[in-house]
Formats: structure tokens, sequence, C-alpha cells
């Protein structure tokens, strides 16, 4: 049997329909690749800046709880034991500016502040 | 409210080049802090801008220049008048704008050269007209802020992949954390704005005004916290992150609280509008008036678009047709090679299509940002 009738076996059909779903995904899944990077690189500006909390934070986070290997059950306890607000009933004095806009939103919404 | 020359009374505008105020007039120039404001007193608190009424439809447009020759947006009349002043709460600082129109227009166009998917309509769009120079509010905040975070990291043990879980709690003091004060801006546009510098902000003064427009905080106090909170707990998740070991990364959950210290600085930062529309639909493009950053998303021809990706499509196809045949005949050295090839570009076809996928959507997601009709009439109401 030479390779021309290997072609026309009819096992053949199969490996072809497959290639084709292989190929078309492949063909597909590189394209929208490379349209991706065409349409970042010439239409889209402006990146989100790559923040660190160093740049806004001087001493960092003071850490009260640094576990590893906690299961789920740990994980619930946990949420609760940290789930209160520790600022709660802390008053703190409002610029006017963001008082008069509560009060213009206040003709919506009475929690506007 | 601005004032004017003091040799002829000129409209005096802001130069961003210079840093000077310029008369239009004479060509006299004064820096801003050296213009006596005979109001000063009276002006400590608030400061005032003008509210001009269309005659034809009743509409609003706000100014704090002293020009008359606005026309309004919602109807496209000329006959506009001056009905009043308003006064607004004055904010503690102001980033004075440091491109100039020419310099806005120019980095914009450095964009479209060469460039062959934007469409040639909206490359002639690019004339300083389309330019509007805004003050946007910003709110300067310093805060405590407190977060439990519940993470987890894919690690590799005994040829397995294992997902553990970690824990991080604690709190930090955050400084000078710049939030969006304007409704109409949305956070992820902002965002994307910075950095401005603040080393160059200077005590607000009225007159860095002239020759621009700006806009008034409308956030609540309620929203800038939830704005702030938000922005706080991306930065400390972010390095809670950093902290557990693993690939695939993930935040699983946490909850976190915000208090913003006493008195947040109401601070103006310079913004280019670049507004057009392509085919009825608003576009507005923003260039960090400090740094000259550009941020939006072009339209682009769908057609160019379509042709990249049947072309690039067709190109693989053909070559993986090609390696079949060769493979399937078994052509010796092509055998091997496109046995090579057609592994790869399965493999490579599989791996890219997600994020090729997320890629695109995040470009339309950033389109539709660009679209915003909201950011589009915020700025033509402010038409010269």
């Amino acid at each position: 049997m030479d390779s021309f009738d290997l072609f026309l076996n009819e096992q053949m059909y199969v490996i072809v329909i497959l290639s084709i779903v292989f190929f078309l995904f492949s063909c597909v899944g590189i394209s929208v690749f490379v349209t991706y990077r065409i349409l970042n690189k010439y239409n889209d500006f402006g990146e989100v800046p790559v923040c660190s909390i160093h740049q806004y934070s001087y001493e960092g986070i003071r850490y009260k709880v640094n576990k590893d290997y906690v299961s789920l059950a740990e994980k619930n306890d946990y949420m609760l034991v940290n789930g209160d607000n520790p600022y709660e009933n802390i008053e703190r004095s409002i610029p006017e500016q963001l008082l008069k806009n509560a009060e213009k939103a206040s003709g919506k919404t009475e929690d506007g502040l | 409210m601005a004032v004017l020359c003091s040799n002829c009374s000129g409209r005096l505008i802001f130069n961003p080049a210079s840093q000077q105020l310029e008369c239009a007039a004479c060509g006299s120039k004064f820096y801003p802090e050296d213009v006596k404001d005979i109001n000063a007193d009276i002006h400590s608190k608030y400061y005032d801008t003008r509210v001009y009424t269309c005659a034809h439809c009743g509409a609003e447009v706000i100014t704090s220049d002293t020009e008359v020759s606005t026309f309004c947006v919602y109807c496209g009349n000329p006959s506009i008048n001056f009905t009043r002043i308003s006064k607004e709460c004055r904010p503690d600082g102001i980033v004075p704008f440091q491109i100039t129109r020419e310099q806005a227009v120019e980095s914009v166009k450095r964009k479209f050269h060469k460039n062959p998917i934007i469409p040639k309509e909206v490359k002639a769009k690019a004339v300083p007209e389309n330019f509007r120079g805004i003050y946007v509010p910003y709110w300067v905040i310093n805060a405590r802020f407190t977060e439990a975070d519940y993470l987890s990291g894919v690690v590799r043990k005994n040829r397995h992949d294992e997902k553990i879980y970690f824990q991080r709690a604690g709190s930090c003091k955050f400084t000078n954390v710049p939030i969006d004060g304007s409704k109409i801006l949305n956070d992820e546009v902002s965002l994307k704005l910075e950095p401005f510098y603040f080393n160059e902000a200077k005590e607000f003064d009225e007159d860095y005004l002239n020759g621009f427009y700006s806009n008034t905080s409308d956030t609540t106090y309620y929203e800038l916290r939830e704005s702030a909170a938000n922005r706080c707990h991306k930065l400390f998740a972010d390095e809670s992150l950093n902290t557990v070991m693993g690939n695939k990364k993930t935040l699983e959950d946490s909850i976190f609280w915000i208090d913003i210290q006493d008195d947040p600085l109401y601070m103006m930062m310079p913004v280019w509008f670049f507004t057009f529309k392509h085919k009825d639909k608003p576009y507005t493009i923003l260039i960090n008036g400090q740094t000259g950053k550009i941020v939006g998303t072009m339209p682009w021809e769908k057609k160019q678009i379509y042709g990249i990706f049947w072309t690039t499509f067709f190109l693989i196809l053909t070559l993986l047709g090609i390696g079949f045949v060769c493979i399937t005949l078994n052509y010796k050295l092509l055998a091997t090679f496109f046995n090579q090839f057609m592994s790869a570009a399965i493999l490579l076809g599989s791996a890219l299509i997600l994020p090729g996928t997320i890629g695109i959507k995040k470009i339309l997601k950033n389109l539709e940002l660009t679209q915003s009709d909201a950011i589009f009439k915020y700025v033509k109401r402010r038409q010269e």
C-alpha cells in the first residue's frame, strides 16, 4: 500500500477531520492573539501604572496575622475574629465641598453622606 | 475671578510653556502669584465661576474664564448670555499645566504617525480646536487602613500541584493617595492618567485657570471613602500576594476598612481632552497635562482588523495544510520539519487563545470607556 492509498484509507477520514478541528483551533488562537497584539500596540493608549504600596506608604504593612497552610474552617474563624471595623466610632471633619455635594445628592438619596 | 492685564486691560491666559500669564493683546507676562487679586479677602474660601445661559434652549455653560464667546453645546446656538457668578469652594492646591495645547496635539499626532489601523478621518481630527484643557478635581488623602486577606497559591509537591491557603491581616498608613473627585471620570480612566507629581503643585490661584476650564468636585464623602478604600485595598492585596509562596496566587476573600484622616486636600489636576465624533459615536482621549501621558482607545478600521485576522488565519492554516500533506505522503525532510512545526503551532494556538480573547475583551472595554457619552458631553459643555 503506497502513501496515496493510505491517504484514501477509511481511517484517514477520522484523522483528517480531527486534524482540521485542531488546525482551525490553532489558527483562531494565533490569529486572535496577533490581532490583540496589534490593537494593543497601535490603538490602546495608556496602561494602569504598576503601583506598589511603598509609593503611598512609608512604613508598609504591619502584619498582625501572618499564617501559612490554613484550612477553610480556620479561615471562617479568622474572618469572624478580624471582622470588626477598628475605626467604627471615629468622627472626622469633612471638607465643605464634600458636604455641599452630599446636600445636592440628598435630593436623590437620604444617605448621600 | 480672572484678572486683566495691568498694562492694557487685555485678557490674561496662562501659558504652560513659560508658566506665566500672558496678555493676548500687548504680550505682557506676569507670574500668577505676582498678580494681585483685589478681592483676595472675600475669596479666601471661595472662588468665582461664570455661568452662561443659552437664550435658545435654556441650558447652562459654566466656565471660570472671562471669555464670552461660548456657544451652547446642547443646541449649538451661539446666543449665549452671561447670567451670574457662582461661588465655589476654593481648592487647596493646583498642579498647573506643563504641556501646551500644541504639545498635546503633537503627541497625539505622533501616535497616529504611520499607524495604518486608525481611520484617516480620525487622524484629520487631531487639530487644536478639538483639544480642551480642563482642570479635573482630585482629593489627596491620608488614611489608616486595615485589611484581612485569605489567599491561595499553588505549589508543586512530589510531581503534583497542591493548592495551599494563607492568612494575612494587618494595618497600614497611606499618605498622599490621589482620588478622582469627579463622577464623570471613570475611576479606571483617572487611574491610567497617573502619575501626577505633587512636588510641582502650587497653592490654588484662579489665575492658573485662565485659558482653561475647570470643574468642581461632585462626589460625596461616602463615595470618596469608597473609592479610596478600593484603591488602598488593591495596593494592600497586591503586597499581601507578594508574601505568599507558589504560583497562581489568588486573593480568595478579604475584608477591609479605611479611616480617612481629617481635611483631605482638594486639588486641581491638568488634563487635556481630545474629543471627536467618528461614525456618530463620541470619543474622548485624555492627555495628562503634567506628564503628557496619553490615555484612551482609538477607533480602528474594521476592514484592516479583519484583514489582519484572516491573513494570519489563512497563513497558518496553509502552512498546517502543507505540513499535513507532507507528513501523510511521507516526504522525509519536510515531514520532520512540519511535524515539529505542526506540534508547535497547535500548542501555541491552544496556549494563545485565552490571553488573546482576554486581551481583545480588555481593549473593547477600554474602547467603551473612550466612547463614554458622559465624558464627551462633559467636555463639550466647555466649548470654546
